[in-house]
């Protein structure tokens, strides 16, 4: 075998095992924070869908909004478009005044850069009355409680909806007084999931004296992952969104407010 | 200088002298030479005729081999114009070690100017049939051992055995400068990569030579670990390695959780690793071949070798027994259970911090734990030489670790509360293999050969957990817990083998047949309560495994070799025939220059789907296939590849495709690291796709050993359940992998040094948090399934040695720097989030927590030979 014959026949093979090698795609690189959009998209029965917000992840300059998208609510044929407010980039409200209807199915789609994200959700049925024993809770007063008694949607003995409730303060946080007790980690605002059209509250609920605002959304079960995980370590289940990361949830609302002094 | 004249002077000082003038690689027998005196003038114009003047009178003469002149008996050179033999012949004999009289294995055999040749069987013996009349001479070479060759003329029908001498043995200042394999070589067109046992010695820089480490240098091997005693071949999980030793599996290959393996390198004659497309003598697994053959013990003297360094010692002797038997005992246990070294503890820590990373709440402030380790293994082998033709080797291995820890961890309440935690646990396990094989080697009339094994191998692990909690307030029993848990494992295999091999037209037939009987065993006992009745669960379940396999191959125009072999495989458990057609075809078209095309496939039905992790309360765990729920592994391997021999360079290039089905992973594993149960919860399967290119380039000369290996590997795994169906690469994929391994001796000093340089892993990244802006909830979202790359290893080794020499004793003393840089590689990336926000903050708190692989450490080598 001549001296080129020896040359060339590696440089044949080392270009045969590349094209072996070359079979086999490269796996694309790992996506950025910047490219996962979150999708913040409550919608609530007899209401507009007045705020859906659009942002990117928050890795730690917080979640800047995402402006410039194409929000569209569809059902039953109708439309809704929903457009940026311009004072807060990235949140999305219905201009028009279309109130949503319960027991009824919507879908979102947002047009962002090419990239298209849809969701779906069926609105549960309104929540018609909420009874409170009483307006405030006292402190000082053990064991003061305060029930809570809606008009449930469930029947029989499965449950479609739960019932999220949450607490919050009317008032800026700056301006709360917090109540003196041996420090327990109570935050802010505080969350309560219950199966059933009733809930009793008492003064270790709360930790700032003042009004708050109680509200309680039914919501139907299918979505409830999206909200009994404390937060998501295992995967990317808590969300509903093709495409995106986030939340399309319709609910019905009833709320009252409860002092605390 | 030359020209000058000698008188009465050792024919090997003027050897000397001719080497150095010419600059020339000269091979002959110092023993025999150096008694005979020369009166000649040389002038120093032309080597040959000097050679010729030189050894005029003296009954030696020199011939050409490569780029060397061997001086040699004048009777084994054919002189020109000798009488051609009238037939073609065949050759039968032994290879051995000249001192100890042992046999070698997988020694090569090679007709001088021919591609023709052959390879020794386990047992030292060979035949080569239907040798060229017109042969001049039989090379037996042996990687570590200088080569001899021997005039074939005026044979027909003969035994011809070699013995050939190690280089750098017991006597030190070797004189002789020859054709000597170091360090690896590159065998069988380059199907197989055989290591010299005593380069685990010269590359010692983590307290003991380890095979697996001098393993990993090789191209296309890599560690899961970066640094542990596992060995990843061409994109296949470790346990889809076959590591065979004489002739048994080994099921658990490493001690003290990974960082050393459990073969003893002072046990070990011969080491050959098959990556590619191998012979369907070997099944069983769907990766690579280790397969390792013990030393049968000195022949001809009592030996006693000595070994002390800072993880342990080790003892080995061997003795003959009568003129034809031979036992070797070797015995390693570390001392990390009553003197605790510090490198011993930094591996310690190590395993620790490998451990408790896996739980990304895991505080490792213990307040109070005192571990207790050790491991051992001993390793028995006995030959004994029936008749001339026949062999018998029993050998014995029996390794283990034993670990032992008790831990007080006390926690206080985060808000100031009177309220104490105490949480007291005890460990206590063990683990390890036991294997026996017993081989059987005849050589039978005719070039055929008989080969029959039983082999014996049994992996076992033992692990018993007990969890106490008292919790107190203001010293007060509040409540107590108990739990305790006990793992019991074992995996049996046994396996008889009978092949022959026939002398067949143009090349050789092999015909074997092979039984193979697994057996797994799983119990576990746990209580909940102290005053509970225990919880008992425990299964059995038993494979046995008829094959047949047969391989056929074929060589003509001395330059073209076929093989082509099925592996045939009845499997009582799954109901299912497995058919491993493989085949090979080689074109060597001169000594120095051969390309390989090949493929084959490889299916394996006991699976390993839990690693051993102490922390994770949990052994290795095997299970057998069921070839549905639990699938098989398979996979296809093409290749093609070319090796090419120029003066002192070897080159050898690979490029390869992997197709593997059944893959199994534990998608839990992947992005956290943790466990899973013995149910095999969160097990997935997928398809995988590996291809690649493994380089080596290597240089051997006077003294110097360099090899370079680069391997290039794509992995692409897909798995419905992972990442959506989108393609992930292995958890220990490095798609680039440079290694430099450089050895250089110079009379008693040994020095070496490595150097890796390879892709980060991969791991799955955090990208970041979100929040339920209804709820104020915090969700953290992760990238895809190890879509990114931890930054790149490098890691730069040193060591030297020196060795002392008193008449019939040896001491060598070392010293090694691991990580000379102390370069930060990192293993893998796990995150920490912390339940809530602190207080007042805008968002979660992540840690980023890396586990590190070993920094700089140094360590100290110190070993005693007694002959």
């Amino acid at each position: 075998m001549n001296r080129f014959l020896l040359i060339r026949i590696p440089l044949v093979m080392l270009v045969l095992a590349l094209s072996m090698v070359s079979c086999v795609k490269q796996i694309p690189v790992a996506e950025q924070a910047s490219d996962v959009v979150v999708v913040n998209a409550f919608i609530e029965t007899g209401r507009t869908a007045d705020d859906i917000f659009l942002s990117s992840l928050d890795s730690g300059q917080g979640m800047s909004g995402i402006s410039d998208a194409r929000v569209t609510l569809r059902s039953e044929g109708a439309f809704i478009s929903l457009d940026e407010d311009p004072a807060r980039p990235g949140h999305y409200r219905d201009l028009e005044g279309i109130f949503l209807k319960p027991n009824t199915s919507y879908d979102l789609e947002i047009l962002l850069d090419g990239e298209r994200f849809t969701s779906q959700t069926i609105t549960p049925p309104s929540l018609l009355e909420l009874n409170v024993s009483k307006q405030y809770l006292e402190v000082e007063q053990d064991n003061d409680l305060v029930f809570l008694e809606w008009e449930g949607l469930n029947s029989g003995s499965f449950n479609e909806f739960f019932y999220l409730v949450t607490m919050r303060p009317l008032a800026l946080l700056s301006e709360l007084e917090e109540i003196q007790r041996s420090p327990q980690e109570n935050e802010l605002m505080v969350i309560n999931v219950t199966y059933n059209p009733e809930l009793v509250l008492s003064t270790d609920f709360f930790r700032y004296y003042g009004n708050h605002l109680i509200e309680i959304k039914a919501i139907r079960l299918e979505h409830e992952e999206l909200f009994r995980a404390q937060m998501d370590v295992s995967g990317n289940g808590a969300s509903n969104i093709e495409g995106a990361v986030g939340f399309f949830v319709g609910t019905s609302t009833l709320a009252t407010v409860i002092e605390v002094r | 200088m030359l020209p000058q004249t000698f008188s009465d002077t050792p024919v090997t000082e003027v050897l000397k002298v001719l080497k150095k003038h010419y600059d020339a690689r000269l091979a002959y027998d110092v023993t025999s030479l150096r008694p005979i005196l020369a009166s000649v003038r040389l002038q120093g114009d032309n080597l040959e005729e000097d050679l010729t003047e030189l050894l005029k009178g003296t009954n030696y003469t020199f011939t050409p081999l490569k780029n060397t002149y061997l001086i040699v008996p004048l009777r084994v050179i054919k002189s020109k114009g000798a009488q051609v033999l009238e037939r073609s012949f065949t050759i039968t004999g032994k290879v051995r070690d000249v001192v100890s009289g042992e046999p070698l294995p997988f020694a090569s055999l090679s007709i001088s100017g021919s591609s023709k040749g052959t390879v020794t069987r386990v047992d030292g013996s060979y035949a080569l049939e239907n040798i060229p009349t017109d042969t001049l001479q039989l090379c037996a070479s042996y990687l570590g051992y200088r080569s001899s060759c021997a005039s074939l003329k005026n044979v027909t029908e003969k035994s011809l055995d070699f013995y050939l001498e190690r280089n750098n043995t017991f006597l030190p200042a070797v004189e002789i400068i020859t054709e000597i394999e170091r360090g690896i070589q590159v065998m069988e067109q380059g199907q197989i990569l055989a290591i010299e046992p005593a380069l685990l010695e010269r590359l010692t820089v983590n307290g003991q030579p380890d095979l697996f480490k001098a393993v990993q240098f090789l191209p296309g091997v890599s560690s899961g670990d970066g640094i542990d005693a596992q060995l990843n071949i061409r994109g296949n999980e470790d346990d889809e390695n076959l590591v065979l030793w004489d002739g048994f599996k080994i099921y658990h290959q490493n001690h003290f959780f990974g960082v050393f393996s459990t073969l003893n390198p002072n046990a070990i004659r011969n080491i050959q690793v098959h990556k590619g497309v191998y012979a369907p003598r070997y099944g069983g697994r769907s990766g690579g071949v280790l397969e390792v053959t013990g030393r049968t013990g000195d022949r001809k003297e009592d030996v006693l070798e000595v070994g002390l360094d800072l993880i342990g010692a080790d003892i080995s002797l061997e003795t003959p027994i009568g003129s034809s038997s031979s036992l070797l005992v070797t015995l390693r246990r570390s001392h990390s259970d009553f003197i605790g070294t510090g490198l011993f503890n930094s591996l310690l820590d190590r395993v620790f911090e490998q451990s408790t990373a896996n739980d990304p709440d895991f505080d490792l402030s213990l307040s109070e734990t005192d571990p207790e380790f050790f491991y051992y293994d001993l390793n028995m082998k006995s030959s004994t030489e029936l008749s001339s033709k026949d062999q018998l080797d029993i050998s014995f291995f029996q390794g283990g670790d034993t670990f032992s820890n008790e831990s007080r961890n006390q926690y206080e309440a985060s808000n100031g509360s009177p309220r104490e935690l105490n949480d007291y646990l005890t460990d206590d396990t063990s683990w390890g293999n036991t294997g026996l094989g017993i081989i059987w080697n005849r050589d039978m009339k005719n070039g055929r050969h008989a080969f029959t094994s039983a082999g014996f191998s049994e992996y076992s692990s033992s692990y018993y957990f007990v969890e106490e909690q008292k919790d107190f307030l203001n010293g007060f029993p509040l409540a107590e817990k108990f739990s305790s848990l006990l793992l019991d494992n074992r995996l049996r295999d046994f396996s008889l083998q009978h092949r022959q091999l026939f002398p067949v037209p143009s090349g050789t037939l092999e015909i074997g047949y092979e039984w193979n009987l697994l057996s797994l065993t799983y119990e576990q006992i746990t209580r909940e309560n102290a005053d509970e009745l225990a919880l008992f669960t425990d299964s059995t379940v038993q494979s046995s495994n008829h094959t047949l396999f047969a391989e056929r191959d074929w060589m003509w125009n001395n330059s073209w070799a076929l093989e082509i072999g099925l592996r045939s495989t009845v499997n009582d458990y799954t109901n299912s025939l497995y058919l491993e057609p493989r085949a090979l075809l080689s074109y060597q078209p001169r000594t120095d220059f051969s390309m390989r095309l090949g493929g084959g496939n490889f299916i394996q039905t006991v699976r390993r789907v839990a690693e051993q992790n102490l922390f994770l309360r949990q052994p290795d765990q095997w299970v057998l296939s069921d070839g549905e729920a639990l699938p098989e592994s398979r996979t296809f391997q093409g290749i093609l590849g070319l090796n090419m021999h120029m003066g002192d360079w070897t080159f050898d290039l690979e490029g390869f495709y992997k197709r593997i089905q059944g893959s199994v992973l534990n998608q839990e594993q992947i992005r956290l690291l943790s466990t899973f149960t013995l149910e095999q919860e969160g097990l997935v399967f997928g398809d995988s796709e590996v291809a690649g290119i493994d380089a080596l380039i290597q240089y051997e000369h006077q003294g110097h050993d360099l090899w370079i290996a680069y391997s290039y590997t794509a992995s692409l795994n897909r798995f419905k359940e992972i990442n959506k169906g989108r393609v992930f690469p292995s958890t220990f994929n490095k798609p680039n992998d440079l290694k430099v391994v450089y050895a250089y001796s110079y009379l008693d000093y040994l020095f070496s040094t490595d150097f890796i340089y390879s892709s980060g892993y991969p791991f799955t990244p955090l990208l970041g948090t979100f929040e339920n802006q209804l709820t104020g909830q915090d969700f953290v979202v992760y990238g895809d399934d190890l879509s990114a790359r931890l930054p790149e290893l490098f890691r730069w080794d040193i060591s030297i040695q020196r060795s002392f020499y008193w008449s019939r004793s040896k001491l060598t003393l070392g010293l090694g720097v691991y990580n000379l840089t102390n370069r930060k590689n990192i293993r893998s990336r796990s995150y920490g989030v912390d339940q809530v926000r602190p207080e007042g903050a805008d968002e979660l708190t992540i840690r980023t927590m890396d586990l590190e692989l070993l920094a700089l450490t140094p360590n100290f080598i110190l070993r005693y030979t007694l002959r």
